[in-house]
């Protein structure tokens, strides 16, 4: 549960995004607090990749895309008082899709970090191993860390990606799908350790498991798409949610999702 | 029926196919094999590393290897640092398709100009006006010049085939536009940009135009010196002037051995790009 100090860290406000004159997502407004795990659901395609990217600054970068409305963290615009660099490094995204830099195991951790932070040889050791360890992958690579990255299998990649943005630690952690390509047990680690981390960090996590989300989050918002376009239509705590649903559309959600 | 008469058709398409391909690579391994019976018996140990004596008739063509082994790495020195400048700003840093367009055209051009007006030029401009002189420097400058678009080109087609994920996920990590350059872009890029430099680098070391009227003499250099004023031997000079000018059959046979050198020497080159051809290749199906 949100406990009642816990503060607003990122409040997104009124955030459209369109690929030219086509809108992917309108008119979406929500806050996230600190220590706490917001669930981001919705059906494929209602925009919820695009709603992360917007959040560290991936989407009004790209020419094609064009994003209108505000999104503070701490208070302040993500879009005119922040550095770039800085706030990539304090919200850190990690994408639906694995993606592995040519190299080593041990390169893929460091990827981002080590431009970040000027580490020797130990400490670069210690915080490889910290990172893989909170992604649950540390004990099936610790012995082949400097062979390559690519032949590990898709969840492994998926938890090597999870440990490359945990290594810059960042205090709000938006994930996508992390769990998508791993077994149930390996699944029930991930979720063990984003429990763990927000004791310290705030989560948005995009998850299409009902479940999973009434396992770790502490509420849920629900983005609907009708015709294309991803709309915010409910929020709230995951037991009113999922016990009583006011839209039909989420209604469906939960009916198919049983 | 329809159906046989396309099926003879398109057999008949992969005869003609065939045949083209085997006429061309036939043209080109007849012409080897006539360089190779000609030249192989001038060739020796003692051809090969000792000066021309009695301007080609005896002695061998040190010197003129030398050269030419100057006018490449020159060539190469000076073609990696500006296609890799002249790529990361096409494909990186300019946004605008206009400019992007327009620069391609330019290099497209510059890849369309006969070489023997960049000899022209360079004689005109760098040795006459700009005062450089006949010198190595000004030859390995113009070819570099001349490689320029097939070496940028090379280049920027690597860039655009690295998977736009690793840019993001460079950036969504906090990484700057250089780091990713450094750390992502150039490494990923780097072998489609080696073999384009070693295959037009193997075009260049065969030029004579381009050299004739900046960098070559034919006879009376060696070593060089310094950057301006000091000219150098090289083989496809040398070729060039045995051949025009004496009728010695001795000169002619060393005309013939150093045709074969060179031929070996871009045989050489074009098989060093080979590897990093095929691990482009490679690359660019992850
Ligand atoms: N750069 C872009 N240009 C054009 N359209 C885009 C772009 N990025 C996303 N879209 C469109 O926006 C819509 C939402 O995409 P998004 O990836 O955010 O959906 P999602 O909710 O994450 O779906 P999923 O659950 O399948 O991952 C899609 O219709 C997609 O085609
Ligand atoms: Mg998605």
């Amino acid at each position: 549960m949100t406990n009642l100090h816990s503060s607003k860290v990122l409040s997104v406000k009124n955030i459209s995004v369109s690929a030219g004159d086509e809108p992917i997502v309108k008119d979406v407004s929500f806050d996230l607090y600190s220590n706490e795990i917001l669930t981001l659901m919705g059906p494929s395609g209602s925009g919820k990749s695009t709603l992360l990217r917007v959040l560290n600054r991936l989407a009004d970068l790209e020419s094609k895309l064009n994003v209108t409305g505000d999104v503070t963290c701490c208070g302040k615009s993500i879009f005119e008082n922040y550095s770039i660099y800085f706030l990539r490094k304090k919200i850190g995204l990690v994408f639906q899709k694995p993606c592995i830099f040519p190299g080593s195991i041990m390169r893929n951790v460091l990827f981002g970090v080590r431009h970040h932070l000027k580490l020797d040889r130990k400490e670069a050791d210690g915080l490889a191993e910290e990172v893989l360890k909170k992604a649950h992958l540390w004990d099936e690579v610790k012995d082949r860390l400097n062979k390559s990255a690519s032949i590990l299998s898709l969840g492994q990649k998926q938890r090597l990606c999870f440990a490359r943005v945990l290594a810059a630690d960042p205090e709000i952690l938006l994930l996508d799908e992390p769990t998508s390509s791993l077994d149930p047990h390996s699944t029930h680690e991930i979720e063990e350790a984003l429990l763990e981390m927000k004791q310290t960090k705030s989560i948005i996590l995009v998850t299409h498991q009902l479940a999973q989300g009434r396992r770790v989050s502490d509420r849920i918002v629900f983005l609907s798409s009708k015709e294309g376009v991803g709309r915010l239509i409910e929020q709230g705590s995951v037991e009113d949610l999922v016990s009583c649903p006011k839209t039909k559309e989420l209604k469906r959600y939960l009916i198919s999702e049983v | 029926m329809v159906s046989s008469i396309r099926i003879w058709k398109n057999q008949l398409f992969i005869l003609l196919v065939y045949l083209s391909g085997f006429i061309t690579v036939s043209l080109l391994f007849l012409g080897f094999i006539l360089l190779l019976s000609k030249g192989f018996q001038s060739l020796s140990l003692e051809f090969l590393l000792s000066p021309m004596r009695e301007g080609g008739i005896s002695g061998g063509i040190f010197y003129q290897i030398l050269g030419t082994l100057i006018l490449a790495i020159t060539t190469l020195f000076i073609v990696f640092p500006l296609s890799m400048g002249f790529a990361l700003v096409k494909s990186i840093y300019i946004q605008k398709a206009f400019v992007k367009k327009t620069m391609e055209l330019f290099l497209y051009i510059l890849n369309g100009i006969p070489s023997v007006l960049f000899g022209i030029f360079g004689f005109f401009f760098f040795v006459k006006y700009l005062g450089w002189g006949k010198s190595w420097f000004t030859g390995g400058f113009l070819l570099a010049m001349m490689i320029l678009p097939t070496t940028t080109l090379a280049l920027s087609e690597g860039i655009n085939r690295i998977s736009s994920e690793y840019i993001e996920n460079g950036l969504a990590l906090g990484m700057r536009k250089t780091q990713i350059i450094f750390s992502i872009i150039l490494p990923q890029s780097f072998s489609s940009f080696l073999s384009g430099v070693l295959l037009g680098l193997a075009r260049a070391v065969g030029e004579t135009a381009p050299i004739m009227f900046t960098a070559t003499i034919f006879s009376g250099a060696t070593i060089p010196t310094g950057v301006k004023e000091s000219p150098i031997l090289s083989l496809p000079y040398h070729i060039f002037n045995l051949v025009q000018e004496s009728y010695h059959p001795q000169a002619l046979s060393n005309a013939w051995g150093s045709s074969l050198v060179l031929i070996m020497l871009v045989i050489l080159i074009s098989g060093i790009a080979l590897p990093f051809r095929l691990r482009a290749h490679e690359e660019a199906k992850v």
